[in-house]
């Protein structure tokens, strides 16, 4: 038995047989020793030194600002009903959002944010003045 | 119907394993339809049968059916087959297997009825209700009995490293199965989704893996004609698979309402996983030497060496996707989904297939019906794989980040609309290639040419 690395000629030579099967006596290659070493100073290092992440903004609020892309990111609650293009669902209970700034203008529809319509809960009701404007920003672009 | 004939047990748990992997690709099938198209299968003003055939029973149904019935099924029968065979004994009640086969497939039937209506525990991948949990154990129960005792009543003391596998995973499942689905009842809030991926992770690990590998190291030797190249390999191997992967469960919820050290526990095993693995499969390339051209020859080694190949993949994406910063992008992505089909389909499902192509002849004395539909079966199944893995990898990726960005779910959905329909183009794929699969055997048993088999008796 030679220690070189390249160990592949002698142990073809003798093998067990157990259970019928055949059973070679192969060294454990060298890089895959290097691996084993590796990866247990890594795990050390790693259960030491890492801290979790947590990338959530100062104060839990992501939004700021009053623009449509806020009111955008606002916007996937109005999807379930009102149509993944928003218009209109539900059979027609939950009416078409485009053109609804027009129709009940940013007043009227702030109301219907805050205090919900019919069928429609207040969605709105916790949300800050910023975001109301925000919303009735990004429904003017839904044209 | 309760043969006592030798091999019965084996023969049985594959065909019914056949039967269970049709149908489950296919709810597959239906659930990746209908990404594309909610619709799908709506019958309007038929709300019973809608109720039954919601996206979300579907689902179940082929995780279920996948995991407890195809990939569980084809693998107890490859023990019911290898162990007599390694212990040159015969199977302790082939009666009794045969009823454990019986079993299963009533309780996978009863598991469909009661998903369809509505039952589910709503724990992800435990979703079967108590009393079929309770019937998995007592079947787990029934096979270790009738198993371990053939190995108790062995002639040779020594084990050969496929039993160690087979034994270890036979303890390993009923305990991963059971602590999963304990009653969110009792438990519930983080510590059962803890819970949850113990069972989640394990059961691909410690049961799947090492029933899997089990496989590998019989059938290696026997279609090369080589020693198994080393047991020093196979010894590390094993106990290093059962000492780390038991750990895993926890990166399914990094970043997660657990403790960083939690979270810590379950990366840090995540990554060395690549020893117990690149152990097993330096054993199978060390045992490859000089016999590589084997694979462009035969059809059971193009399967061996490709779930080798996709074995060490998966566990290469694995420890990547359990970092923290990359789990914050693709956790909740269609990603995860094209890694998890990986080791279960092109991994250990191929090996299921290589198992049975290679002991069906050597059963019922027949050749394999036709080569050219083997090779048709392989290359459907890699081609369809590959196809549908990438595009659900890029799919992933594009709204890990796009949700990083605040972009509206909805328009992420369609952003990544038509990889989505390539995905269900690949799984199609995959599922003719089954077809040429069950088709190919069933002509195989029907009409295969004959040859002299001495398989049907135990060879003492």
């Amino acid at each position: 038995m030679s220690d070189k690395q390249n160990n592949h000629e002698h142990h073809e030579e003798h093998f067990d047989e157990v259970m019928g099967m055949k059973q070679g006596h192969g060294k454990v290659p060298r890089f895959l020793i290097v691996v084993y070493a590796v990866l247990a100073i890594w795990a050390v290092g790693y259960a030491l030194t890492v801290k979790g992440i947590d990338e959530r903004p100062a104060g839990g609020e992501a939004a700021q600002g009053v623009s449509a892309e806020v009111g955008k990111g606002l916007s996937s609650q109005c999807l379930a009903c009102h149509g993944a293009d928003f218009k209109g669902g539900m059979g027609g209970v939950a009416p078409t959002l485009h053109g609804v700034v027009d129709k009940l203008k940013p007043e009227g529809v702030k109301e219907v944010l805050v205090k919900g319509r019919g069928s429609m809960p207040a969605l709105g009701a916790s949300w800050t003045p910023d975001q109301q404007d925000s919303m009735v920003e990004f429904l003017k672009t839904l044209k | 119907m309760l043969s006592n004939a030798p091999f019965s047990t084996a023969k049985n748990f594959w065909y019914t394993s056949l039967f269970w992997l049709i149908v489950s690709m296919l709810a597959g099938l239906v659930v990746a339809i209908k990404q594309i198209d909610p619709n799908f299968l709506y019958f309007q003003g038929q709300d019973a049968l809608n109720f039954a055939l919601t996206y979300a029973h579907i689902r179940i149904i082929h995780t279920n059916g996948i995991l407890l019935a195809w990939l569980s099924m084809a693998m107890v029968g490859a023990m019911f087959y290898m162990i007599p065979k390694l212990t040159r004994t015969p199977l302790w009640s082939e009666r009794l297997g045969n009823l454990t086969c019986l079993i299963w497939n009533l309780a996978i039937a009863a598991a469909v009825v009661v998903i369809c209506m509505g039952y589910s525990s709503g724990v992800e991948y435990a979703e079967l209700p108590l009393v079929l949990d309770l019937g998995v154990v007592v079947l787990c129960v029934l096979m270790s009995v009738n198993l371990f005792m053939t190995i108790a009543k062995r002639q040779e003391k020594q084990l050969y490293v496929s039993i160690w596998y087979f034994v270890g995973s036979l303890i390993w499942l009923p305990l991963v199965y059971t602590v999963g689905n304990i009653p969110s009842s009792i438990v519930g809030g983080a510590a059962q989704a803890n819970m949850n991926w113990f069972y989640g992770h394990n059961v691909l690990g410690l049961w799947f893996t090492t029933v899997g590998i089990g496989q590998i190291y019989y059938l290696l030797p026997k279609l090369t004609g080589k020693p198994l190249y080393s047991h020093k390999l196979s010894l590390i191997g094993f106990w290093t698979i059962a000492t780390i992967y038991v750990w895993n469960g926890p990166h399914h919820l990094v970043n997660g309402p657990i403790p960083v050290w939690l979270m810590k526990a379950g990366i840090i095993p995540s990554v060395l996983l690549i020893i117990p693995v690149w152990t097993v499969l330096a054993n199978v390339f060390g045992t490859m030497r000089g016999v590589w051209h084997k694979v462009a020859e035969d059809v059971n080694m193009k399967f061996l060496v490709t779930a080798a190949i996709f074995y060490l993949m998966a566990c290469l994406q694995g420890p990547f996707q359990a970092m923290m910063q990359v789990s914050a992008v693709v956790k909740f992505t269609h990603w995860v989904v094209g890694h998890a089909h990986m080791a279960p389909f092109a991994a250990f499902s191929f090996v299921c297939f290589v198992t049975i192509y290679y002991a069906i002849p050597r059963l019922t004395g027949r050749n394999i019906y036709s080569k050219a539909l083997m090779n048709w079966h392989y290359y459907f199944s890699v081609i369809g794989f590959l196809m549908f893995a990438f595009t659900l990898w890029i799919a992933g990726v594009i709204q890990g980040f796009a949700w990083m960005e605040g972009t509206p779910f909805m328009e992420t959905i369609n952003t990544v609309r038509s990889l989505i329909v390539w995905r269900a183009v690949g799984g199609t794929m995959m599922i003719v290639g089954q077809f040429f699969f069950v088709f190919n055997l069933w002509k195989t048993v029907k009409v295969g040419t004959k040859f002299a088999s001495d398989e049907e008796s135990v060879v003492a």
